[in-house]
This record gives C-alpha cells, structure tokens and sequence, in this order.
C-alpha cells in the first residue's frame, strides 16, 4: 500500500480501511459461524454489519454455492475491489492528478 | 417406480457433481494452478498483469513482509495470483448463472444454470485455451 499520511489521500484510505474492515470481519464470521451460535450479540452484530454486502454477493451467486462459501466469495470481491481501487489511485498520481 | 426415480436422482447428482469437476478444472487451468504442480509455464495472457497488481497491492503489507522476510520466498506471489485468477474466474463466469436463476425465480439450482456457469467459464478461459493450442506460453 502506499506510504502517505492518512489524511492527504483520504479519498483513498478511506474505502481502503472501510473494505479491509469488511474483509476481517467476513474472515471472523466465517470462522465463528461453526463454533457460535447465531443467537449470540457478538453473532448478530457481525450479522447486522456483513448482511449488506451478503445480500449483494449473494445476487450475483448461483444458489447452489452453500452460505459460508459466499463468505468466501464475497472476501474475494471485497479484495478485488481493495486492488482496483489501489490501482485507480497509483495511476491517478501517475497521470499528476492528485 | 421408486427405482427409477432413484436412478434418476442418483445420476442428476452425477451429473451436477461432474460439471463442478470440470467447472473446476477450467478455473484452476485459466490460473495456472497446473504449473505449481507439474509444468511451470502460464499460458493465460493475464497472467504477469494480475502479478503485477497483486504484487504492487501488497507492497509493505504484513503479507509482503511475511513472504520477503521469513518465508523468503517471492515465487509464493506467482502462487497467489494462480489462485486469484482461478478464484476470480469462478467468481466472474457464476453472474450469468445467477442472473438467470433470478430472472427465472429458481429457489435451487438446475442444469441448466450449472450449463451457464460452466459455459461462461469456458468463455473466460478462452484466451488461455487458445495460446494452449498455439503453444505459446508466458
């Protein structure tokens, strides 16, 4: 990742930290969700937080790939989308406009 | 009667299994897990692009500092992107299946969708099957 301060590529860090966040908290409802009841707080809020981006992997899923493969599948869209972004932002320095 | 629909079941299930086989199979070719295993040559034309990127994204990551430092060994970002593209390609060739699960109001999966998603997969995988034919690797 690029070496700049946090605050003069905001526009950057931000979707960057906010896909990363989802990133980690997809890998711990992955791995909690065999050994943790789905009744718990902790559960739920890792529930109410993901279920968005869920619900979007899940359209454009076939239904027969099981739940926490679209754990899976929506960890790799989440990094695709960190490497995309990544690359928007070198060439936008590339091309002097930042 | 109830034999029959056994039958049946027993070989729509042999069936499903076998395209995710082969849906598997093409996923893993169009990355080029084969060359971790018994051939190091690539032959999809993405292949040092993808590099490239997942290299350059993970640059002074923990990841990076991992792979450099203690395991050093660089050749682990080859191995990666195999299976990034291999991953993606399952990902990417899944959205026509899906769309059309949804179009059709499907609560399970058919064949048929099964079809789209092996077929869409194929069509991703088709720049990497043509420089098999011609012989050209990367």
């Amino acid at each position: 990742m690029p070496s700049a301060s946090s605050l003069s590529y905001w526009y950057f860090q931000g979707p960057s930290l906010l896909l990363a966040a989802l990133v980690y908290l997809l890998v711990v409802r992955l791995i909690l969700g065999p050994l943790v009841s789905a009744d718990t707080p902790l559960m739920r809020v890792l529930a109410a937080i993901t279920n968005p981006v869920m619900k979007a992997v899940g359209a454009i899923t076939p239904r027969m790939v099981p739940t926490a493969l679209v754990i899976v599948f929506a960890i790799m869209w989440l990094l695709s989308a960190r490497i995309l972004l990544h690359q928007a932002f070198l060439a936008r320095r590339l091309f002097g406009l930042s | 009667m109830a034999e029959l629909d056994q039958e049946r079941r027993a070989s729509m299930l042999f069936g499903r299994r076998a395209a995710l086989v082969c849906l598997a199979a093409i996923a893993a070719f169009n990355g080029s897990l084969h060359a971790l295993v018994f051939e190091s040559v690539t032959y999809s034309p993405v292949f040092d692009s993808v590099s490239y990127y997942v290299s350059t994204f993970a640059q002074g990551s923990y990841f990076d500092a991992v792979v450099r430092g203690m395991l050093e060994s660089p050749q682990l970002y080859q191995n990666v992107t195999s299976m990034f593209i291999a991953a993606m390609t399952l990902l990417i060739a899944g959205i026509p299946a899906a769309i059309y699960e949804r179009i059709r109001g499907l609560k399970s999966s058919t064949p048929l969708s099964l079809g789209i998603w092996l077929a869409a997969a194929v069509l991703l995988s088709l720049p990497t099957i043509v420089q098999l034919i011609n012989g050209e690797e990367f």
